[in-house]
């Protein structure tokens, strides 16, 4: 049915609409392209956040360590019963001798064995958990274990994170619903405004007999033409942002390099325009639905 | 062709537009449906290409009832009815050639056959000279003959005409009664809703009377005089 003349004549009378309906189309593009934009640097920051929280496990580890007095074989035994622990992922046993080892290579040569008359280093073990978060419960866990010295962990970094990417992704759900909603509204309203601009045409095409889709497609492609402008100007936006910020923290690298979505700017561009493209081709449909219904302007003109 | 089979049809607001409408129009005829405004002539055309659905009774068109169509099919039976109306219903910002082009373009017809086609319905409502004008250029006769054109672009075997003359003057009027008759005379079904007895009376055709949403009168080769309001 859609042969190339009228696929031609569709884009057409959606351009048409586009700029018959200039400002409002403008006012759309625009918001379309401030919801994308904000909502694409929060999920861009959720996700990054995400990521971080993910590597807390290597970066903030347990350290468990054994009382100077217990023997090989109750040392043996507390690394038993660590591994029977809910949420312990992996438990790595750091003898004295290789914990002092590592400790006098952290301090350099300034110390060496002969300034001090015995080895201060305990039997460690390194345990990282399946569920950051679960910290607080494993570490009373642990320190109640016989032969357990102290547990030490960095609870405050742990709690941060996790709380941070929580809040992170809480609001920028709210924040993306919200400008959602309001694309939604406007582009909805923008293809409203050009249904009624359009109602003769519309009245005519019924009489002739056209079909209901040949009459919707021009305005559906109108929301799409204006989600998906929309779209890459957010795009444009971002990359303008992304480079600001990398300047700006520049002298923040060991903080930022923590900071990493882990997606490119080609898989961010995918999305947007997808997500987009969804978001016109909902706004139109919804107008589509409320106003061309079979009938309805024909009604409104009699 | 067209059946009414005990056709009411009672609008929104309470008020009856037809009550027990029997009617019969065979392939080829012309009929004029004539009464005072407000009888519900253009309700029993609204009927006929399905922008009204009957309260009560059956439509058929062509052996099909007209209502049991659904919804998202109702394009199919509106390619076999051409439709013209008293305000002509042109887009302002198109040419006569445009207007009808859009007929063809939105029934998916290729632009090939549009410019062979076009020319050729220019030529029976007598406009080939004009393809380039605006409405607003075209005095009312001619943007009426600009209507018929895009009313019979699809060929439609049925053509309906709501007081097509209603804002015309009398020798306008009377040669786009006789464009229609010629359009009659190459195959199609006409009808035209009308209160112009003195247009009805040249013609002597078919005189279905309506009055009070009830047919009065149905007569071959008959005329009209319209009652004083």
């Amino acid at each position: 049915m859609l042969n190339l003349s009228s696929l031609e004549f569709l884009l057409a009378e959606a351009f048409s609409g586009l700029k018959r309906n200039r400002v409002m189309a403008l006012a759309a593009i625009l918001t379309a392209a401030v919801s994308l934009a904000i909502s694409a640097a929060f999920g861009v920051c959720a996700l990054a956040t995400h990521r971080a929280c993910e590597r807390l496990p290597q970066q903030f580890d347990m350290a468990v360590y054994v009382k100077r007095e217990a023997s090989e074989g109750q040392v043996r035994d507390v690394g038993r019963r660590l591994r029977m622990l809910p949420y312990v992922d992996n438990v790595e046993f750091i003898s004295r001798e290789e914990g002092w080892k590592e400790f006098r290579k952290q301090l350099g040569t300034e110390i060496s064995t002969q300034d001090v008359l015995y080895n201060p280093a305990l039997d460690t073990y390194r345990v990282s958990l399946s569920h950051p978060e679960q910290s607080d419960s494993v570490q009373k866990a642990i320190s109640k274990l016989p032969y357990v010295d102290s547990v030490d962990w960095r609870q405050k970094e742990v709690v941060f994170f996790t709380g941070l990417s929580r809040v992170v992704s809480a609001a920028g759900l709210m924040t993306m619903i919200v400008l959602f909603a309001g694309s939604v509204f406007i582009i909805g309203n923008t293809i409203r405004l050009g249904i009624y601009a359009r109602r003769r045409e519309v009245a005519i095409m019924r009489i002739v007999g056209a079909r209901a889709s040949f009459i919707r497609l021009p305005f559906l492609l109108e929301g799409m033409l204006i989600s998906g402008t929309g779209a890459l100007l957010a795009l444009l936006l971002m990359r303008f942002a992304a480079n600001y910020l990398s300047q700006v923290t520049r002298g923040f690298q060991s903080v930022t390099r923590f900071f990493d979505s882990g997606i490119s700017y080609w898989q961010l561009s995918a999305v947007l325009i997808g997500v987009g493209l969804s978001l016109g081709a909902f706004s139109s449909s919804m107008s589509i639905r409320r106003y061309l219904r079979e009938g309805s302007l024909e009604k409104g003109q009699r | 062709m067209i059946d009414f089979r005990n056709v009411t049809l009672i609008y929104p607001n309470g008020i009856p537009a037809l009550r027990h409408i029997n009617l019969r129009v065979g392939k080829g005829e012309f009929v004029f449906v004539v009464g005072p405004t407000g009888t519900g002539k253009s309700s029993l055309l609204k009927l006929i290409y399905r922008e009204e659905k009957p309260t009560e009774g059956e439509v058929m068109v062509n052996g099909e009832n007209v209502a049991a169509i659904p919804d998202h099919s109702v394009w199919q039976l509106r390619r076999h009815i051409g439709v013209i109306f008293q305000d002509f219903r042109l887009l302002p910002d198109r040419t006569v050639w445009e207007n009808i082009a859009f007929a063809l373009r939105v029934t998916g017809v290729s632009g090939r056959q549009i410019r062979r086609r076009i020319p050729e319905f220019l030529e029976l409502v007598g406009l080939s000279t004009r393809p380039d004008a605006l409405p607003a250029q075209l005095s009312g006769g001619e943007q009426q003959r600009t209507a018929i054109a895009r009313a019979l672009a699809l060929d439609p075997p049925i053509l309906l005409a709501d007081e097509p003359t209603g804002n015309l003057d009398p020798d306008t009027s009377w040669e786009i009664m006789q464009l229609l008759e010629r359009i009659n005379l190459r195959g199609a079904t006409v009808l035209v809703a009308t209160h112009d007895s003195e247009m009805v009376n040249r013609m002597r055709k078919r005189v279905v009377a309506l009055n009070n949403a009830v047919i009065v009168r149905d007569e071959q080769k008959a005329s009209y005089h319209a009652q004083p309001v």
